[in-house]
């Protein structure tokens, strides 16, 4: 049932990324359910949903090392699982992964040094540069080691899930090249961390402040005066300085209340910016500075969906790549030829070969050019787009 | 071309009729007929000094204008004065009720517009008429269609004579032209060219009638920017503000385009072709307009100017492309202004007073809507507007309405700048119904609260015997319990505390009755609430939810009963060293590891408090 669903799903997608997100919700399914026999019809049930999907959206995502590395995730969730059950002592267990953690990170590093210094893993190709780690995580980074500290002290289900959550897509991240799939687009895997890493900062966050707050609110103890005097003495001045010691212990927490506030406050200012500078970029509108500072508009792509709009006959039809195709017919309100939901690659390709380019190997400046079946209708004013009409054809006689 | 083979059917006409001469005009005569005419936007304005001299025997009380047909169907705006004094001492006095007139027996290529005049004209008196008139698309363009390279050429057709129904003695016409090419003009006696303005007359003695037709063709600058359709929303609040939405369809009216659009050849500097099209608008808004967007279907438009200072708000603003012959565009345009600059109270009505057409110049609107959106509850609308419109009411239902607004729409054909003047809106409104939004909005929370408040605190429960019922009724008493438990443990603590402080206090002062004092009263402090812990307990052992928690009360119990008779123990001991007189250090030994063991305590007491604290 759950897997026509997800078929279902997947085709009306067409979407790799959507198959990849599904992973998430497998993995979480996962989590709610003990090893047992679930877990038996759980693995095969997955792998039949990968196949299927496949054979909808190509078989990249069964290829794909993400793909491999969540279902890799998984078995190792359930390996951990089943060593607890095993080992039935948590002071053990929590050991044992400690253990294990450390080891993976060793591994990891010294794989990436050997990688580096054989030239198998080039630096230059390293994908995520590590200013863009500091641009979109800010104080998590530090926030990032401290939380994954808390999560230790307290073990259970969730931390577990969540620590190795965000090792495994940090390393994914920071340290993941090869396929050109990889390459281009590493930004992404940032993204895919965040979740852990905001909750692991978070569980920092928390325990500083709860800590923090438990301290202010700790009764106020009747603070020692003068001097010891004769039995008890050392016990009582010991007393004395510890009381003595708790009115700045009071200040210093306040102070670091603040910090922490002040930290935070920062990081939401810088998020808001981050997101408002780099990733609030519509491809519609263009923007750019002058010379002088001063932001330059490039509204062409509106400019000439709207002169179609208005200016042709509202039964004409428009030639154009495929990328503008739901834009013209959304905000030019015309048909089209080939647009963005094309699936008959005859068809795109018959209009790639009515649209191919002379333009290559030739002379700049070629301006002696007389148009024989088409004539300019517009141009927009930066140059961006430029619509032509094509003229009736000429009498022959 | 139709419209010279229709001037011709009129010449004849009127030919014919100067044979048979209607008889019903023929009293006055117009000494003095001066004419201008400016062409110099797309709008032909008129202006024409007419002096009326009754010749009659009787008295006059009407004058009659004429037009001929074709310019007479493009009228959009006419208004009639008279004047005295002449050159620099002129002073216009009222404007005159005008009126389309058609009498029997006239012929139907003239229109007749009749003038009442302000007192009748007895005989040998004499009146000086200024007549203005704005005619929109008498200016052809022909070529009717042209390509970009080409200037924007256009024809206007008029009579040098002046078409009227009685005699004229002296005329003359003045047309002034932009200040560009003049193709060609129909040459007669007494004609000339100065400057851009071409010169006929004076015609002397004229016979009624008389009509000599000119054609004129000229290049026009203008911009022929033609609203097909305005509609203008102002919609009156009275908290404050007046919103005023207008949307454009805009075209421009000049000659067409045909064949191609070359961007190179439009930004080529120095020579730009495409002078026929415009590109900008100007917009003259009232003074403190705010919030000014300017947008249309697919988003906001980013290329306008606003300059505003204490007279007037300019508002320049260009469409998404340059509008060349046939190309029409759409755009909405919104602005809200302050309430007290248009909303005035008199006679116990309120009016608004606010002006009527587009606020761009030169902007020729083919169909004008006018809504005036008054607030819910207002009363006795009427308005009053310097020219004809038609009036019609409607409702519209915006934000917390219940009955609805009341909207007055007055709809113009063929509007001109000209007639951007203010119109007044009368309506009655009782202070009372302003608060009736608030109060539905307060209304509203109030019940909501009042809801959440009763569902919170009633019992819905159907069966007061089902197990989930009984069950939570279980669990609260638990709860209530496990409190009482903790407020006893708190207690419990709080007399360790004492303790200790006593201890310190004896450190402190020496004094061992007090302390011993101190240690008797908190112990039979403790025994009470040992005996009030009791029951709790047992009531706590009842309960089956409370079956996991349990447990955990007794340890916390058992171990703070055991931290009890350590403090206890030491407490003791200390006194005993005092009343031996040992010295400090000895009773620190012995203390020792009792105090370890205290402190140890003490920390899981805390840990297990903090734990049933959470539940």
């Amino acid at each position: 049932m759950s897997l026509c669903e997800y078929d279902f799903l997947s085709f009306l997608y067409s979407s790799f990324t959507f198959v990849y997100f599904l992973n998430i919700a497998f993995i979480l399914s996962f989590m709610s359910v003990r090893f047992s026999g679930l877990y038996i019809n759980l693995v095969p049930l997955y792998v039949l949903v990968l196949l299927i999907t496949g054979r909808f959206v190509g078989f990249q995502h069964v290829q794909s090392r993400e793909h491999m590395a969540f279902f890799l995730l998984m078995q190792v969730f359930y390996f951990l699982d089943w060593v607890k059950y095993q080992l039935n002592d948590t002071k053990l267990f929590q050991t044992f992964l400690r253990i294990t953690v450390t080891s993976a990170i060793l591994v990891g590093a010294i794989a990436l040094g050997v990688g580096t210094a054989s030239g198998y893993i080039s630096l230059r190709a390293l994908p995520t540069a590590w200013s863009s780690f500091m641009f979109d995580y800010h104080i998590l980074l530090f926030l990032f080691p401290a939380g994954l500290y808390f999560c230790f002290k307290r073990l259970s289900d969730a931390t577990i899930f969540i620590v190795m959550y965000g090792l495994t897509s940090l390393y994914f991240a920071g340290v993941m090249c090869h396929s050109l799939y990889f390459a281009g687009v590493m930004v992404r895997l940032i993204f895919v961390a965040t979740p852990a890493i905001c909750l692991i900062s978070a569980i920092a966050v928390s325990a500083t402040v709860k800590n923090l707050t438990s301290l202010l609110r700790a009764k106020q103890k009747v603070p020692q005066t003068g001097s010891s005097k004769g039995p008890g003495s050392s016990k009582a001045s010991s007393k004395v300085t510890l009381d003595q010691a708790q009115p700045f212990q009071k200040n210093g927490a306040i102070a670091l209340l603040v910090g922490v506030f002040y930290l935070l406050s920062g990081y939401a200012i810088h998020c808001t910016w981050v997101t408002s500078e780099a990733y609030s970029s519509p491809s519609i509108v263009l923007a750019a500075r002058g010379a002088h500072g001063n932001r330059i508009i490039f509204d062409d792509y509106r400019e000439a969906y709207y002169w179609l709009t208005q200016n042709t006959p509202t039964d004409a039809k428009v030639m154009s790549w495929w990328d503008y195709g739901y834009q013209i017919t959304a905000m030019g309100n015309r048909t089209v030829i080939v647009d963005n939901n094309t699936w008959n690659n005859t068809h795109i390709a018959t209009v790639g070969r009515a649209m191919y380019d002379r333009a290559r190997g030739v002379e700049i400046g070629n301006k002696d050019i007389k148009l024989e079946h088409l004539e300019e209708a517009y141009t927009t004013s930066n140059w961006i787009v430029r619509i032509y009409r094509v003229k009736p054809p000429t009498n022959r006689l | 071309m139709k419209k010279t083979s229709s001037v011709v059917d009129l010449l004849l006409l009127l030919l014919a009729i100067n044979v048979l001469a209607t008889p019903a005009f023929s009293d006055l005569v117009l000494s003095k007929v001066e004419r201008r005419i400016d062409v110099t936007s797309q709008i032909a304005r008129v202006t024409k000094t007419l002096k009326v001299v009754n010749s009659g025997s009787e008295s006059v009380s009407e004058f009659t204008l004429t037009f001929p047909k074709f310019l007479g169907n493009n009228l959009a705006y006419l208004t009639v004065s008279h004047s005295e004094g002449k050159g620099k001492a002129k002073r216009f006095l009222a404007n005159l009720s005008v009126k389309e007139a058609h009498a029997k027996g006239t012929p139907d290529s003239i229109s007749f517009y009749s003038v009442s005049l302000p007192k009748p004209l007895s005989k040998g008196d004499t009146l000086t008429l200024e007549v203005v008139a704005a005619f929109t698309n008498v200016l052809q363009p022909f070529p009717e269609k042209i390509t970009q390279r080409d200037i924007h050429l256009v024809m206007l057709q008029e009579s040098a004579q002046y078409l009227s129904p009685y005699v004229v003695e002296s005329q003359s016409l003045s047309i002034k032209l932009p200040n560009a090419r003049i193709e060609s003009y129909t040459k007669l006696e007494n004609s000339k060219v100065q400057g851009s303005e071409i010169k006929y007359g004076p015609y002397k003695n004229l016979a009624q009638y008389s009509y000599a037709p000119i054609v004129v063709h000229f290049e026009s600058k203008a911009a022929f920017a033609v609203a097909e359709k305005l509609v203008r929303e102002i919609e009156v609040s009275h908290w404050g503000n007046v919103q005023v939405t207008e949307h454009y369809n805009l075209v421009h009216r000049g000659a067409q385009l045909k064949g191609e659009f070359s961007r190179l050849e439009y930004q080529d500097r120095p020579n730009p072709q495409g002078v026929s099209a415009f590109r900008h608008l100007l917009a003259r808004l009232p003074p403190r307009a705010h919030s000014i967007y300017y947008r249309d279907d697919i988003g906001n438009i980013s290329t306008s100017q606003m300059q505003s200072d204490s007279k007037k708000t300019e508002l320049l603003i260009e469409p998404r492309f340059p509008l060349f012959g046939g190309w029409k565009t759409f755009f909405t345009i919104g602005y809200g202004l302050p309430l007290s600059d248009f909303l005035f109270a008199s006679e116990g009505k309120r009016f608004l007073d606010i002006s009527f057409g587009s606020p761009m110049i030169d902007l020729v609107t083919e169909k004008l809507i006018v809504q005036v959106v008054l607030p819910e509850g207002s009363k006795d609308i009427s308005v009053t507007t310097p020219f004809d419109v038609k009036q019609s009411h409607e409702i519209k239902y915006s934000h917390l309405d219940i009955a609805g607004r009341p909207v007055v729409v007055l709809e113009k054909n063929n509007v001109v700048p000209d007639h951007n003047q203010n119109i007044q809106v009368y309506y009655k409104f009782s202070n009372i119904n302003l608060l009736s939004e608030p109060l539905m909005l307060i209304t509203g929370f109030f019940v909501l609260f009042i809801t959440c408040i009763i569902y919170t605190r009633a019992d819905f429960s159907i069966s007061k015997s089902s197990a989930a019922y009984l069950a939570k009724l279980q669990w609260d008493e638990v709860l209530a319990t496990l409190q009482e438990v903790q407020n006893i443990i708190q207690k419990c603590l709080a007399a360790h505390d004492k303790l200790e402080a006593s201890l310190r206090d004896l450190s402190r002062t020496g004094d061992i009755q007090t302390c011993k004092a101190a240690r008797k009263s908190t112990d039979s402090f403790l025994k009470d609430l040992s005996k009030e812990l009791r029951p709790l307990l047992a009531s706590l052992q009842s309960f089956p939810s409370a079956s996991q928690i349990s447990p955990k009360v007794e340890e916390l119990v058992a171990k703070e009963k055991e931290l009890q008779e350590k403090l206890m123990a030491k407490h003791t001991t200390v006194v005993e060293g005092y009343e031996k007189k040992s010295s400090g250090r000895d009773i620190e030994n012995r203390i020792a590891s009792q105090q370890q063991k205290i402190v140890a305590l003490r920390q899981e007491v805390d840990d297990l408090v903090e734990f049933i604290d959470e539940i």
